[in-house]
């Protein structure tokens, strides 16, 4: 038993940690209007395996495990990175299980790039987000994950996102037939590495807090110095703990299968999208005035949490599979 | 460019919930001792009976060699590695075993301060008496003035030949009535401020000059004291550290207190909602509806199950951390935090679930109210969020 990233894991949270600061900066975003990523920088993320890291050697990945591909999306959501990132790698394991090597190639080589579908409960429409250069969807609502061509989804129009930095699409359901649903237990995965990208965003509104608490100087003394503010801040990273661990945990489960995987998996996105969504709302309060503008980061944190959370039918169905299981402790 | 390295050689060794064959032997060993061992008749809610109960469970711990799972093996204890004390407490509160007790100041505070500090003689005379369930510990820390600022602490203990003579009132004493010793903190220099000037000592409650008087906690058992020194004769062969140095002597305590110990109230949280959760799915009444069908109680249950799921997710991830470091670190602030706020949390759906049952004082209502102190002793919530403002976050102080 050991939770404990190994030197190989802490290697590679560290290379996607340094390519996102140096080249999608969560500071990019207040000024980088809506483009998206471009082709060059998508196809550098390509060439660091991170949309088949996960995908079986034999199926054209890298044979990496779900674990690494966790770690590799908390540092991709550290950054309030793409969501496209998170859908594509994804549509790769979605693919791979399909059977769909010509597919799982185009991905993880950066020839493909996948947006997310979203379904509208009210008439079954779809929002489809960051589609930049996106010619896929994964499609991932309370009956599963799935894959369809961006074109297969008739009546698209721009909509703003309510994440101002991705384009976004409004559509009108494709033909039954045209999504491709992946075996069951995509959605486990699904949950997990949606938390991961969560989880990084919940532990940088932290540290976003944390920092400004030491420096912001009010009354003669940094705020982080008055309780009502140290403790807001003591709070998230209880969260983040709790979000990390749990994450951490899950992901092991569902690699080797143990302890109820679906469960953990579930537990994980539920805690995580709960701190992320704390953690951002407390980091608008605790800056301020400055919390509320748009050249401020913590906003970008709140519609992150909201998007992800969202996937999949949101925490409701997170909730059903928690509460579905006999038991929690296995044997 | 920068590359992901390969695939890694090491296997599922990387980050794993896997335990090691001598890990699994063991825990079939415990398993099957608990399974013979633990204790099935109730356990008395007060006084002697209580005592007697929870010291003749150590003393069978003791005989089966299991008594000090965490104390090194040159003093009488298992000395085991963090992953199998780990072990040890889940299949303790798998088993349904009893907790601590009256055991606890002794063998989480008392002992290990002992080890810490104490003298080859102070070892060799209480070690084993705690060890084999003889005899009861409490803890003289907290008094009417002195509660999360321990530091303000004012009960005088005057040097007078070869004792001290300590005069003042502790409070918040659990189970003082029902102890031999005490670990008693006073101020030696009358001059002294705050941390410097305290003297940790080991205190023989026989010792004449000592009142304690009951505090009724709020389901009515009695297990807090207040406790009166008038002109107490602690000799100063007690003294464990040097006079004046209480301070560090008590901060060595502490730090015993935030390993594996959690586990077994974890596991239990974890068993008690797994239970709620299976009640909530019986019909509630003639009706046949069941709790689960209403949507907002059914969420309610699962987002405490998904905290307490991360809780033990939190502590494996702690324990990895233990077994990298010498002493825990602050982190274990925020396993304390959860767990209370966890436990508080599920007693409280509790209390929905029972309905007219929880108008009478009863097993399931005295443990409700039992779950307020989990966030005021051993350091209150708050202190806790000090804790880790300021040495997780390193955040100024605030006080």
């Amino acid at each position: 038993m050991d939770l404990y990233p190994t030197s190989d894991q802490e290697q590679i949270i560290e290379a996607a940690a340094s390519y996102m600061k140096g080249e999608l900066p969560a500071d990019r975003l207040p000024t980088a209007g809506d483009a998206g990523v471009g082709v060059g920088a998508w196809r550098s993320l390509a060439a660091m395996g991170w949309f088949a890291m996960g995908v079986a050697e034999d199926k054209g990945g890298l044979g990496l495990s779900v674990v690494e591909e966790a770690l590799v999306l908390r540092e991709v959501g550290r950054q309030a990175g793409p969501l496209s990132v998170l859908a594509t790698a994804l549509a790769a394991s979605a693919a791979a299980a399909l059977g769909d090597t010509v597919l799982v190639a185009d991905l993880a080589s950066g020839a493909r790039r996948a947006a997310f579908g979203l379904v509208d409960a009210r008439d079954g429409g779809y929002r489809l987000l960051d589609v930049v250069h996106a010619d896929l969807v994964l499609a991932w609502d309370t009956s599963g994950v799935g894959l369809a061509d961006l074109t297969a989804f008739p009546g698209r129009r721009p909509v703003r996102c309510i994440d101002l930095s991705l384009q976004a699409l409004s559509a009108d359901a494709p033909a039954a037939g045209d999504i491709r649903w992946a075996p069951a237990d995509l959605v486990r995965r699904a949950r997990l590495l949606a938390a991961a990208f969560l989880v990084g965003g919940a532990e940088a509104t932290r540290d976003l807090s944390t920092e400004y608490a030491k420096v912001r100087v009010q009354y003669g003394k940094p705020i982080g110095a008055f309780q009502a503010i140290s403790h807001a801040c003591a709070r998230m990273a209880l969260g983040c703990e709790e979000a990390v661990s749990m994450l951490q945990f899950a992901a092991v489960c569902v690699r080797d299968e143990k302890e109820q995987p679906d469960f953990q998996a579930a537990a994980a996105r539920v805690v995580a999208a709960r701190v992320a969504y704390d953690n951002a709302t407390a980091a608008m309060q605790l800056f301020g005035g400055y919390g509320q503008t748009y050249d401020y980061l913590p906003h970008f944190y709140l519609k992150q949490a909201i998007l992800i959370g969202m996937l999949g039918g949101g925490a409701d169905e997170d909730l059903a599979a928690v509460i579905s299981v006999a038991s929690t402790l296995g044997d | 460019m920068l590359k992901v390295c390969g695939p890694n050689p090491a296997g599922k060794a990387a980050m794993n919930l896997d335990f090691s064959a001598a890990d699994e032997a063991f825990r079939a060993e415990a398993r099957s001792w608990l399974r013979d061992n633990v204790p099935r008749e109730r356990r008395p809610e007060d006084g002697r009976e209580m005592r007697d109960f929870d010291m003749a469970w150590q003393r069978r711990q003791y005989d089966g060699g299991w008594a000090g799972i965490a104390w090194p093996k040159e003093y009488g204890g298992r000395g085991l590695p963090v992953a199998q004390q780990l072990i040890w407490y889940e299949e303790l509160a798998k088993a349904g075993g009893p907790e601590l007790g009256v055991a606890l100041v002794g063998l989480s505070h008392g002992g290990p301060t002992l080890i810490a500090r104490g003298t080859p003689e102070q070892k060799a005379f209480h070690l084993p008496k705690i060890l084999k369930g003889d005899v009861v510990w409490s803890q003289g820390f907290s008094e009417p003035g002195a509660g999360s600022d321990l530091a303000s602490l004012t009960t005088r203990g005057v040097v007078d030949g070869d004792h001290i003579v300590v005069t003042g009132s502790k409070i918040w004493t659990s189970y003082a009535h029902l102890s031999d010793y005490q670990e008693l903190l006073v101020r030696t220099d009358p001059d002294s401020r705050r941390q410097s000037g305290l003297t940790w000592m080991i205190c023989d409650m026989r010792t004449p000059g000592i009142t304690i008087r009951p505090i009724h906690f709020i389901n009515g058992e009695h297990h807090f004291n207040q406790v009166f020194y008038d002109e107490v004769r602690v000799p100063i062969a007690n003294v464990v550290g040097e006079i004046g140095e209480g301070w560090s002597v008590a901060m060595s305590t502490l730090s015993f207190e935030r390993g594996t110990g959690f586990t077994q109230a974890q596991i239990e949280l974890a068993q008690f909602v797994d239970e709620m959760v299976k009640r909530a799915a019986r019909p509630r009444d003639r009706s046949g509806k069941t709790w689960l069908d209403d949507p907002a109680m059914a969420k309610k249950l699962a987002r405490l199950r998904a905290d307490v799921a991360a809780l033990r997710a939190m502590t494996y991830a702690s324990v990895s951390r233990n077994m990298r470091r010498d002493q825990p670190g602050p982190d274990g602030s925020l396993v304390k935090l959860l767990l209370a706020q966890l436990r508080q949390e599920s007693q409280r759906i509790s209390m929905e679930l029972l309905g007219a049952d929880f108008a009478t004082m009863n097993d399931d209502t005295a443990l409700y109210l039992r779950t307020f102190q989990r966030s005021v002793g051993g350091g209150t919530n708050e202190i806790q969020m000090n804790i880790i403002a300021q040495r997780v976050l390193g955040l100024p102080k605030s006080y």
